[in-house]
Formats: C-alpha cells, structure tokens, sequence
C-alpha cells in the first residue's frame, strides 16, 4: 500500500487537518486507494496527452460594456474597498 | 381539480381554460412544502416570493404569452444560481453567498414563466449519496423517515416525492439525480454531457456535471428537459440542439448480466428481471450484452472526480465571495477559510484528488484511469453499433438505507452509484423510472430501473420511459 503523507496533501490543498482527523484520513485514504488501484488490471494505453478535448476559443471581440457586472460582483466580496477594489493581506513582506 | 396530482399538461390545460390561477397553483404547492418542510427538510429555504411569481405567470397567460411550463412549481436544487438569492451548494463555505448571476437553465425557466419553490438540499457540493453531507442537516426519504433519500439531489427527489414541488432540478455527476430519482420513487433524467448547459451550476467534476429533471412521470421530465436544453455562449461544451436525434422509440434492449451478480439486493434483481419480462410481452427484444471494462468504472470514478473536484474546489478561497476567515498571513486566511468552511467529504475528496494529481502519482492513478475511461466509452459504443437501442440495469444495489448506516464508511456509501457512473463516466444519457417496490424491515421502499441509450438520443429514452409507464399502468 502507497505511504500517504496527509499533512503534505492537506498542506498542498490549503487546509488545516487537526491530528484525530489526520489518524482517520491516514486509515481512510488508503482504503479508497487499494480500492482503485484494481485500475491498474484493465486495459487501455496511457497516453502523455490526456485530451481527447480541447479548448473552445472564442475572437477576441466584440467585449460586454465595461463595468456593467461590476457591482454585483463586488457586492460578494468579503472585503472590498470603496472604490471597488478587492483587498487582500500584504503577501510581500518589508524587511 | 386535485393540484397536487396533476400532471404539467393538466395544470397547463387548467390554467389556460381559466378553471385555475397559477396562484392556487403555486399556493398548494407551496402550503404542502411548508406543511411537510419540518418532517421531510427536503428545502433549505422555501421562498418568500412565491405568490409574487405565481401573480406574474397569471399576467403572462392573461396576456396569451403563454410557454408549456408557465405557472409551473419547481424546485431548484441548492448547487444552481438564481441571481439575488442564496446559493450555498449546502456548504458552510458559500451559507451567506448570494448569486451574482442567473444559471443559464434559470434564465430559460424564468422566461417561461416558472414559479420557483424553494432551493433544495443536497449532499454538500454534490458530493454524496445519502444528503447525509449536507451543512445543514439530512433529508428525509419521504417513503420512511428513518431512511436517506439518496443523493446527492436528494432535496429535490423527495420534494418531488412528497408534492413539496410538481418537478425539479438537480446535477448529476455520477448518480446525483436517478441514485434518488429511484430511493424517492419518482422519475430522473441525466441528459448526454452537453446537452444541457452547465454555466450558473456549481462545479464539482466537469466533465461528468450535467443539470437534469426530477419528476413524477416522463412525460412531465421530457417538458423540463426540453425548455433546459441547448447550445449556451457561456459553456463551451454545450452542444446544439440540433446536435439530439429525433426520438425513436427502443426495440432492443441489451442488459450486462455479468455485471449484475455482485452487490445487488436479491429482491431488486428479482423485480427488474420481472420488469425485463414485462417488457418481453409486450414486444421488446431483451439480449445479453458484454461490457468488459465496466467492472472498473467505479475505481475509474474515484479518481477522475477527486481530481476535478481538487481542482474545483480550489477557487473557495474567502477572497472573492463566501465565508471569510482570518488568519495571520494571506495563506492562513486561505487555510482558516477552507478548514472551516469544508466538510468531512469535501476534505477527504479534495485530499484524494491533491493525491492522484501529484507529481510521481498522476500517471499511475490519473492518467490510467483516463485511459480507462476511454476503454469504457468504447465498450458502450460497441454495443450500441451491435443494435442495441439502449440499455437496462437497476438504478441502485439496494433500496434507501437507513440513516447513519454508510455515513462513516465512505467506500460502501461509494458503492450506491455502481450503476450510475459508468453512465457520467461515457457522457451518454440515461433515466431512471419507478419499477415497483421491495419489503425491507416494515418498510415498502421504491426502486427504480436504468436505462441508457446512445449519446444524443435523449429523446429515446423519454419514449421508452414512457411506454414502460404504460405496461406498469403508471399515470
């Protein structure tokens, strides 16, 4: 069985795991893992390439008037300025 | 006139005749939900605007801007936007967040002239079988209350289920509208992956979400699903409609034998096998079909939706929209938001896809199980170039569970759509409809019977639901 390491993947996945959850995980994650690892019996090539799907582009043009959704999705920002901006923590630390 | 079991093209007739209002409508309808909302909890929220709508779609038929569903009471599953109203795909993370937009089905709805009901609970996220995740409490199963009503549309099957609402929205990703369709007793349709647009549902696998119908018969589902339908600017896999054949009605009906004989309550099997007879009198081909890889699709499952669930999940972030937590830094305020915000499964789902994504795993999980996946679709497409016009399985293993049952193990919970995901897993379309009912401790619990067809034949299965209601003397 695959060792999992929960508090890297909860670490990756930006959550906090306390350490009663972290013993369930450690018992349950693996559990689904040797369930789907009877995958590797069936057939089928892997491919680098995963798409059989592609992105869909659309020109370039012919954009909605400026701002018209603007306020309603302000409106559902936890914090925002008045003026309109998102605000967020200082994420550059001054020396 | 009894409003309450009426059909769409009843209350349609009634309406435009005069003989009712879609107020008296509305206000049955809504009086009901009301009344059973504190036993059942199939609604999060029961509007406080229904009449208001209901007066509006009496001025649209005064007017004769008259549509098959103006007037309609309909519930919309808790994962679907509604501009101006809560949307919290039943997750503490979204409790306080307010539509910024209309799904693209709501717009369709709205310029029909529907009479939304409420928003209905579900498994938080969609991600469930039982409605056992949801933040705010469980749905009952309107058949025993001590039972789930599946999952993880759960709000709007037993809401259909108990006349809370005449019809219903739900998502299905890999089971989450005919896994309760067939526990509620009542009918559920998931369309081919891209027949209906998904611009305004809350993702949870895109590849495998699409929006479907919840109602009492066929016909009533067929009429939600043809004013939901169609090609959408905003969602880039939706196809036109002219990409969906014109309906047929099946002839020759394959069932995969071989992938019956485990897991499967004895008497499910003994009804659908009586049900499969059924359809033998009355002029139906039955034949045995081999899906080789279908064993699979379950594992195959568990690792595509984690993955896409992952990645889905990761925008709930406490920035943009949502509950906000606060931490010392910008990533505490993320982790605070997600810890507190994400439930048990979430957690676990986001955990596993963060696994099967990562680095030195990716091929071995992620990558094979696409292959997989692949191997699947050609499995169906064989069978359907052979002649067979659709398939049938039962919908569920077994009958509604009680309570608690598979609430700490997740991979018997998982279990419970064994039937239904190889269905999302190839994008072809699929309805689940009442095939009686089984005894189970006191209780006479409803089960229903699967069938798929070929991609883009959605129309096929309507005419073949229909006709099996017919042999069953369902109205």
């Amino acid at each position: 069985m695959t060792d999992i390491d929960i508090r890297k993947l909860a670490k990756l996945s930006r959550i906090e795991v306390s350490d009663s959850e972290v013993e369930q995980l450690e018992k349950q994650i693996p559990e689904i893992l040797s369930f789907v690892e009877q995958i590797q019996d069936a057939g089928g090539e892997v491919k680098k390439e995963t798409g059989d799907h592609y992105n869909v582009f659309r020109e370039d043009e012919n954009p909605h008037e400026s701002g018209v959704y603007s306020e309603d999705l302000i409106e559902a920002m936890p914090k925002h300025s008045e003026d309109g901006y998102l605000q967020v923590k200082k994420i550059i630390a001054q020396d | 006139m009894d409003i309450l079991n009426s059909t769409i093209e009843e209350l349609r007739k009634a309406m435009d005749e005069g003989v009712l209002s879609a107020v008296d409508v509305a206000k049955a309808y809504e009086e009901n939900a009301r009344n059973r909302n504190d036993e059942i909890h199939a609604y999060l929220e029961i509007f406080d605007d229904v009449e208001e709508q209901a007066q509006r779609a009496d001025e649209m038929i005064k007017r004769g801007e008259i549509y098959p569903l103006t007037g309609i009471p309909i519930a919309i599953k808790d994962n679907i936007l509604i501009k101006g109203r809560i949307a919290s795909g039943a997750s503490k993370i979204l409790e306080n967040y307010t539509a910024s937009y209309d799904a693209t089905v709501i717009q369709k709805l709205k310029e029909q002239g529907v009479v939304f009901i409420g928003r209905t609970n579900m498994d938080e996220f969609a991600m469930g079988s039982s409605t056992e995740n949801s933040a705010f409490g469980e749905t009952k199963n309107p058949h025993d209350t001590t039972r789930v009503p599946g999952g993880s549309s759960g709000g709007s099957a037993a809401a259909v289920s108990a006349n809370m609402a005449l019809v219903a929205l739900g998502t299905d990703t890999g089971g989450s509208i005919r896994q309760p369709a067939a526990l509620c007793g009542v009918v559920g349709f998931k369309p081919t992956y891209g027949a209906v647009s998904r611009y305004g549902a809350i993702a949870m696998g895109s590849s495998l979400d699409q929006i479907g119908p919840f109602a009492r018969n066929a016909r009533d589902a067929q009429m939600v699903f043809d004013a939901i339908k169609g090609s959408d600017f905003y969602d880039a896999t939706s196809l036109s409609e002219s990409t969906l054949k014109e309906p047929h009605k099946p002839k020759k009906i394959g069932v995969p034998r071989h992938f019956l004989t485990k897991g499967v309550d004895k008497e499910i099997m003994e009804a659908f096998e009586a049900n499969l007879k059924k359809l033998e009198q009355n002029g139906y081909e039955i034949v045995d079909i081999e899906l080789p890889s279908i064993e699979y699709a379950l594992a195959v499952y568990y690792i595509v939706m984690p993955a896409e669930v992952s990645t889905n999940l990761a925008r709930y972030d406490g920035i943009r929209y949502g509950v906000a937590k606060k931490g010392e830094t910008l990533l505490d305020d993320y982790s605070k938001t997600r810890s507190n915000g994400f439930g048990d499964e979430s957690r676990r789902r986001i955990l596993l896809g963060t696994f099967v994504l990562s680095s030195g795993y990716a091929d071995a999980y992620y990558r094979k199980a696409h292959a997989v996946r692949g191997q699947i679709r050609e499995d169906f497409k064989k069978v359907f170039e052979s002649g067979v016009d659709c398939i049938a399985t039962p919908t569920t293993p077994t009958p509604a569970f009680k309570i608690g049952e598979k609430a700490s193990d997740p991979l018997a919970m998982y279990a419970a759509d064994i039937f239904t995901v190889p269905v999302n897993l190839t994008g072809v379309p699929a309805i689940s409809v009442p095939m009686g009912k089984v005894d189970t401790d006191g209780a006479s619990l409803p089960i229903g019977m699967q069938f798929i067809a070929p991609q883009y034949h959605d129309g096929d299965l309507f005419e073949m639901a229909k006709d099996f209601e017919k042999i069953n003397n369902i109205k």
